[in-house]
């Protein structure tokens, strides 16, 4: 797995989740000056102990992409991998997507970027907005590895979308989304 | 006698020997695109433009590999993939049936290409109409707003005293009107055409010149005779040209040109029953 590493602070709250998160990682660094395009950030996928309850929202969320990042490049949606990190719906319109990609012998490759903003958290429900960049996140053939040319849907690959997470033991889990158009 | 069987002769072995041309057959010249969707899935289009015979810049220079001419099985629109003639078709046999329900406005089909290959894929359903048919779509959207024409002298002109004509900016900007697919028809303005109601007529670039003491105008009249009302009107132009996710495209056979007319009205009278000025 593969991640940029990169980090884009724009709001002061993210900066307080991501240090108390010690998310940033090697290669961390703020940059003011860049555009507000998406962002990657690196996490573990598993919240300390320590976390406070916003970034463990957003290292499991991060945790959640790896998982469907892995389930896409293997083109397996059965992959354990995914009830670790998300439950219906979303659970099921992940896995219903990795199947329909592989039924038509597709596999996507490559990475997503993230720009997520501060999760909201009360009791034990969190939502968070991202603005993920799936650009580089490209499918190629099962059978010949080699890439197909696709377009993306907003022209940018660029996506807006509200995640719903549930706690669950030490972490959250993805349960439902709502997309919210380009970004 | 002879001349004339020695001439079918020549006409009827022409016909023979004269090459079929196939670019000259008319109907859709069909790529597929595949589209990458916010959840990573993958959904293919099939997208068409219409051949017309002996127009060399329709097409959009879309890939040739035979499609036209290839004894393709099924029932889909044929299409170049790779190089090899290809086409969607509903008879999945002999693969699986999907392991999931197509989305809304999705359906699975089966791909098949000559080279043997039959694959199940996600197709955007609805397929795009040609772009022909969108550039009409999206030209009929084009909406030209009211037009409020001044002139100066601004109640009345005077017998051998020039009126200025022009109209309010807001009445001549630039116009978009969009297809449903997205195709957008941009009216540039261009130039008015006046008739000033008297025989006479004056073209001008764009909307005319506001008038003000100093400024000059190619947008004028000079009346000879008083009458109590001119009929005349204004015709704004505007030049039409389509863009497609914001990159200009060329659609032949689309209409390129937009106008419309205003009728207005003007009193004119000789210059020694005023009182006043403009």
């Amino acid at each position: 797995m593969f991640r940029r590493m990169r980090v884009v602070i724009t709001v002061a709250a993210a900066a307080a989740v991501l240090a108390a998160c010690g998310g940033g990682g090697d290669g961390a660094e703020e940059d003011a000056a860049l555009p507000p395009g998406p962002a990657t950030t690196s996490a573990a996928a598993t919240p300390s102990a320590a976390a406070t309850p916003g970034s463990s929202v957003l290292t499991s969320y991060l945790g959640f992409w790896d998982a469907v990042i892995a389930a896409n490049k293997a083109a397996d949606p059965a992959l354990p991998g995914l009830a670790a990190v998300a439950a219906d719906p979303e659970l099921s319109r992940v896995r219903a997507t990795v199947s329909r990609n592989k039924i038509q012998k597709l596999s996507l490759r490559g990475e997503v970027a993230h720009a997520p903003k501060p999760p909201t958290v009360s009791g034990s429900t969190a939502t968070l907005e991202d603005c993920y960049d799936i650009s580089d996140w490209n499918p190629v053939n099962l059978s010949t590895g080699k890439p197909i040319e696709v377009t993306d849907e907003s022209g940018t690959g660029r996506y807006r979308a509200r995640y719903t997470l549930r706690r669950s033991g030490p972490g959250w889990l993805v349960v439902d989304q709502k997309a919210l158009g380009g970004c | 006698m002879r001349r004339v069987l020695l001439l079918l002769a020549a006409v009827v072995l022409g016909a023979l020997l004269l090459p079929a041309n196939p670019a000259a057959a008319a109907g859709p010249r069909c790529h597929q695109e595949a589209v990458k969707n916010p959840d990573g899935s993958i959904t293919y289009h099939l997208v068409c433009t219409t051949v017309v015979p002996g127009d060399p810049g329709s097409g959009g220079g879309e890939e040739d590999c035979g499609q036209d001419t290839a004894n393709l099985p099924y029932e889909g629109a044929p299409f170049c993939m790779g190089g090899i003639p290809c086409q969607y078709t509903d008879n999945i046999v002999p693969l699986a049936p999907p392991a999931t329900p197509a989305p809304e406005g999705q359906k699975w089909q089966a791909r098949y290409c000559t080279d043997g290959t039959k694959v199940l894929v996600l197709t955007g359903g609805n397929q795009p109409r040609p772009l022909i048919v969108q550039a009409q779509e999206a030209f009929g959207n084009l909406a030209p707003p009211a037009a409020t024409v001044r002139h100066s002298p601004d109640t009345r002109g005077i017998v051998k005293l020039e009126t200025w004509f022009w109209l309010d900016g807001a009445s001549f900007g630039e116009l978009h009107g969009t297809s449903a697919e997205g195709l957008v028809a941009v009216a540039v303005p261009d130039s008015t055409v006046w008739t000033t109601g008297d025989g006479g007529s004056v073209t001008c670039a764009g909307p005319g010149q506001a008038y003000s003491a100093g400024a000059t105008s190619d947008c004028t009249h000079t009346y000879t005779r008083a009458s109590a009302r001119y009929d005349g009107t204004v015709a704004r132009n505007w030049v039409v040209h389509y863009e497609q996710g914001g990159a200009p495209i060329t659609i032949p056979g689309a209409p390129v040109a937009l106008n419309a007319n205003t009728a207005w009205a003007l009193a004119v009278a000789e210059a020694q029953v005023l009182t006043g000025g403009r």
